[in-house]
């Protein structure tokens, strides 16, 4: 059962330089998406920086407009209104990934956590600081009481990310997106608001869309992952599959980067290095985008990579792959 | 402990943060210090004055200090020390509230120029352009020759002339706060532009605001007191810069009333420049706690 | 070379039509204000108290007081571009006339002013910028808190006070004086005798802002790369001050001299009250106190595109200076 469905998304942002106020050029941040979020399930989207990840994020919570294509939530449409009502509202939230910067440096916890009872008329006046306190112990700040009339700058990082997300949940939504969420976090806080991220999808049956460049914290919380590369994703694949047969070249290289413990597995690792610089998303290569970057391509230059673009296809269980050499 | 109980004592605790940051600037507090004084000077002066400052011929006219005549007497023989008491009011009252009116002009501009950008900024800045060309201090001369003398009036035309700088600042810092995630996320959470705007943004955009409007506040005071000088204040009221303005005439005849009401009017002035910068400090802690 | 100039020129242009709509802003605001005026706007335009019926018509067929509006606008634009700002009520000339008589003496008083003050600011700037935190830093700091505080026509008065009526050392007012007739260089120095309290007052605020602001623009470009790369050639501090950091500092100071020509104006106005000297200043109090309607709009006018203009030629210079800007 779908919950969020993209189709063909698209966003171009106008490249608005200076000078030249009549530039036509665009960023191709997500160029025609295809990708289908299930419920109750926590799908991993990694990039590098610049991929569109968050931009894709930001889509399909409709916190931007975008270019053409259409968002599914929930069976119903959302592309297209230019608002979206309070109800679909607050069944979507976002949880960021800079703590400090996304609670309001003047407002109290309670005020910030009651915000969303607020505005969606779940709590009466009085109930609110009630309703708080629970949310608060559901993201294990406790006593609550302590937390309710400070300020975020009185707390460490981790607490305040918990802050953000019993704001997030405070609506009852039932899909979140979660960009980067651990990412500006000590080391050993992570694995803690990870825990309690995945506590809260069993408890309260939250679907999540967990953006990360981080490849080993998305394979210990997704099912499934998506890979994009320059706004396409280019694999699709339940996450044992992904990490262990990946069949794109792109995921093979970056998951051949990312650092492992044992070192005498590190050791005896082939790393695929990547060459060429990373392109831009203003004028992507012609045919499939990674194709000048691409080992395959450079050991065996087919030309259906410099011409066309590979479609999302499926190669086997839930697998999907953009790449014609890949099959 | 009731919600009540706890957001009363949360805001006391507010209070005292506030104030701990605020005396650390040692200047701040003379400044703060200065303006109490004179206001207090001017809230009491029907108490502590010694004469009635309209009544002529109290003491011999041009008399320098003496004990019965602190500052000594005008050209009309009027005591000078009551005069200055009484002349602190309309300088105070013109510059406060003129300086306040134009800070919420210039609020209501520069937050829907900076918020809602697009045409609505073009037109905007193009207005605010405009009236920071104008000099200002020649159009109030033209307003108040042509208009009237009162003192609403010249709150009402210092007003509406002041507003420019605060636009700009409240834009800059509402385009700037926009882009914030906290916007972000209460944009995600279906809040509405008007609690944004003002539960949001405002709350974060204040301190400079309050910044530029006591400096302003001294602004208004020294342009109030040069329109007075000029023969524009207000006739029936006592105020600096009408004594300033007989002082001129009279000017070969005595010093003392040009020197002591120009003191008043410097040191108040110079209490709310240091105020303003007290206040800077303050308000912005955020950078040098963390 | 041929390139560089080119492109001045067509900012220059660029800068003028865009002044345009500007001015004629200012001469519809003067518009408007003669019309919502309570009272004739005939007594403002020409300056008749009591007209005869006779004069009443003339005045009515000339600016057109019976026809629709836009129409008495057309008029009005076009005798201000004519130069015809009415007549003074208590002098009986035109007040372009007017102004233009005593122009000249507020031009010597300002220029005068402003020279000095920009020299010995960005001098003061300098020095305290090399040295942040010393004494001379400090005390400037001190005193431009001041400059900020002291309403300029009481610091005219206690000039005049003390160098003037008690100790006697400058004369208390005027252009020259009045009694002797002097010529050339004679004539010249009691000019400056006259103008040195006003131009004094004027000059110490002025010195105030520019040594701040000088100080402050220095501070940003001594701590650039490209200053780094001149110590490091092995320059003497003195040519990396004045001949690289100042440079770049001084943009922000021609810019901010020519936003505050208003206020410049205002000051001076306000010291040649005090000093009673004859400049435009002076005439406007005098017509405040006559009621002198005509004398007033129009010298407000005269100041208003004046403002415009020293902006111009303030953007100007500052592109002249500053290739980068010329694109904008």
């Amino acid at each position: 059962m779908s919950l969020v469905e993209a189709r063909g998304l698209t966003k171009h942002f106008p490249l608005r330089s200076g000078f030249f106020a009549k530039d036509r050029r665009v960023v191709r941040a997500v160029d025609g998406v295809d990708l289908t979020i299930r419920d109750g399930e926590t799908l991993g989207l990694v990039g590098e920086s610049g991929c569109g990840k968050t931009t894709l994020g930001r889509l399909l919570l409709r916190l931007t407009e975008p270019t053409s294509g259409s968002i599914i939530f929930e069976g119903t449409d959302i592309s297209g209104s230019k608002t979206i009502g309070p109800e679909i509202r607050r069944r979507m939230q976002m949880i960021f990934q800079d703590p400090m910067a996304s609670l309001n440096p003047r407002k109290t916890v309670l005020e910030i956590v009651s915000l969303p009872l607020r505005i969606h008329g779940l709590a009466e006046q009085d109930e609110l600081e009630e309703k708080v306190m629970e949310l608060l112990e559901k993201v294990e700040l406790t006593p609550p009481s302590l937390y309710v009339d400070r300020y975020p700058h009185e707390f460490s990082g981790g607490q305040r990310q918990r802050i953000v997300i019993a704001r997030a949940i405070a609506s009852g939504p039932r899909f979140i997106v979660a960009d980067e969420p651990v990412s500006s976090l000590d080391l050993s806080v992570r694995a803690q608001i990870l825990n309690l991220m995945r506590g809260l999808s069993e408890a309260l049956g939250v679907t999540y869309l967990f953006i990360s460049h981080d490849l080993s914290v998305v394979r210990s919380m997704c099912q499934r992952v998506a890979v994009m590369y320059l706004g396409k994703v280019v694999e699709l694949a339940p996450v044992e599959e992904l990490y262990g047969s990946p069949l794109h070249p792109y995921t093979k290289a970056i998951l051949s980067a990312t650092p492992v413990p044992n070192p005498h597995k590190s050791r005896s690792r082939h790393i695929v290095l990547l060459g060429g610089d990373p392109p831009s998303p203003v004028s992507p290569p012609s045919g499939c985008r990674f194709h000048p970057r691409c080992p395959f391509y450079t050991s065996q230059p087919h030309p259906r990579c410099a011409s066309q673009e590979p479609p999302l296809a499926t190669t086997g269980e839930g697998h999907l792959v953009a790449c014609h050499q890949a099959s | 402990m009731t919600r009540r109980t706890a957001s009363v004592q949360l805001k006391m605790r507010n209070l005292s943060d506030f104030w701990r940051r605020y005396k650390k600037n040692r200047a701040g507090v003379l400044g703060l210090a200065l303006v109490l004084f004179f206001v207090t000077l001017g809230l009491l002066a029907p108490v502590i004055a010694p004469y009635d400052p309209w009544q002529v011929q109290v003491g011999k006219p041009f008399s320098p200090p003496s004990a019965e005549h602190w500052m000594g007497a005008d050209h009309l023989g009027r005591d000078l020390y009551s005069q200055v008491l009484y002349g602190a009011r309309v300088p105070l009252l013109v510059g406060t509230l003129a300086a306040l009116f134009s800070t919420l002009i210039g609020i209501v501009v520069g937050a829907a120029s900076g918020y809602f950008s697009g045409k609505l900024d073009d037109a905007l800045m193009r207005v605010t352009e405009l009236f920071m060309m104008i000099p200002s201090f020649f159009l109030l001369i033209v307003l108040v020759t042509i208009f009237e003398r009162s003192i609403w009036y010249l709150v009402f035309v210092i007003g509406i002339t002041g507003w420019p700088g605060t636009a700009r600042l409240v834009r800059g810092e509402f385009l700037s706060l926009k882009e914030m995630p906290f916007v972000e996320a209460a944009r995600s959470i279906g809040a509405s532009h008007r609690h944004i705007i003002f539960r949001e943004i405002l709350p974060n955009a204040m301190p400079p605001i309050v910044v530029n409007a006591s400096l302003g506040i001294g602004a208004t005071i020294i342009l109030e007191t040069g329109l007075s000088f000029l023969g524009l204040g207000d006739p029936n009221v006592i105020s600096w810069g009408n004594i300033l303005a007989n002082a001129q005439i009279y000017i070969r005849l005595g010093w003392h009333a040009s020197v002591f009401t120009g003191l008043a009017i410097f040191l108040t002035v110079l209490g709310l420049n240091l105020l303003g910068d007290g206040l800077n400090d303050a308000l912005n802690p955020r950078l040098k706690e963390r | 070379m041929a390139n560089r100039s080119a492109s001045w020129k067509t900012y220059a242009l660029r800068r003028a039509l865009g002044a345009v709509p500007l001015v004629f802003a200012i001469i519809l605001l003067n518009f408007t204000l003669i019309h919502i005026a309570p009272g004739d706007p005939i007594l403002l335009l020409t300056g008749e108290i009591a007209p005869s019926p006779e004069y009443i018509e003339a005045m009515k067929t000339k600016y057109g007081l019976d026809r629709p509006i836009h129409e008495q606008l057309l008029i009005y634009l076009s005798s201000v571009l004519r130069g015809d700002l009415g007549r003074s009520i208590r002098y009986d000339i035109p007040v372009t006339e007017l102004i233009a008589s005593r122009a000249p003496a507020t031009l010597l008083l300002m220029g005068t002013s402003i020279s000095i003050s920009i020299l010995i600011g960005i001098l003061l700037g300098v020095i305290s910028a090399r040295k942040p935190y010393s004494l001379t830093d400090n005390l400037t700091t001190v005193f431009s808190l001041i400059a900020f505080s002291i309403p300029i026509f009481w610091l005219a008065q206690l000039l005049m006070i003390t160098f003037a009526l008690q100790l006697g050392l400058f004369p208390t007012g005027g252009f020259s004086s009045a009694r002797t007739t002097l010529a050339g260089i004679d004539y010249a120095l009691n000019v400056l005798h006259h103008l040195f309290l006003p131009a004094l007052t004027i000059a110490l605020l002025r010195l105030a802002t520019t040594s701040r602001l000088t100080r402050a623009s220095m501070l940003e470009a001594l701590s650039q790369d490209y200053v780094i790369t001149a110590r490091s050639k092995g320059l003497d501090e003195r040519t990396v001050l004045f001949r690289h950091a100042l440079r770049n500092a001084l943009r922000p100071v021609i810019t901010m001299t020519g936003l505050q020509i208003g206020t410049m104006i205002a000051g001076a106005t306000l010291t040649e009250i005090v000093f009673s000297y004859p400049g435009i200043g002076w005439m406007t109090y005098q017509a405040v106190l006559q009621r002198d309607y005509p004398v007033l709009m129009g010298v407000y006018l005269v100041v208003s595109l004046s403002v415009i203009l020293a902006n111009f030629v303030t953007d100007i210079v500052y592109a002249l200076y500053d290739p980068r800007v010329r694109y904008a």
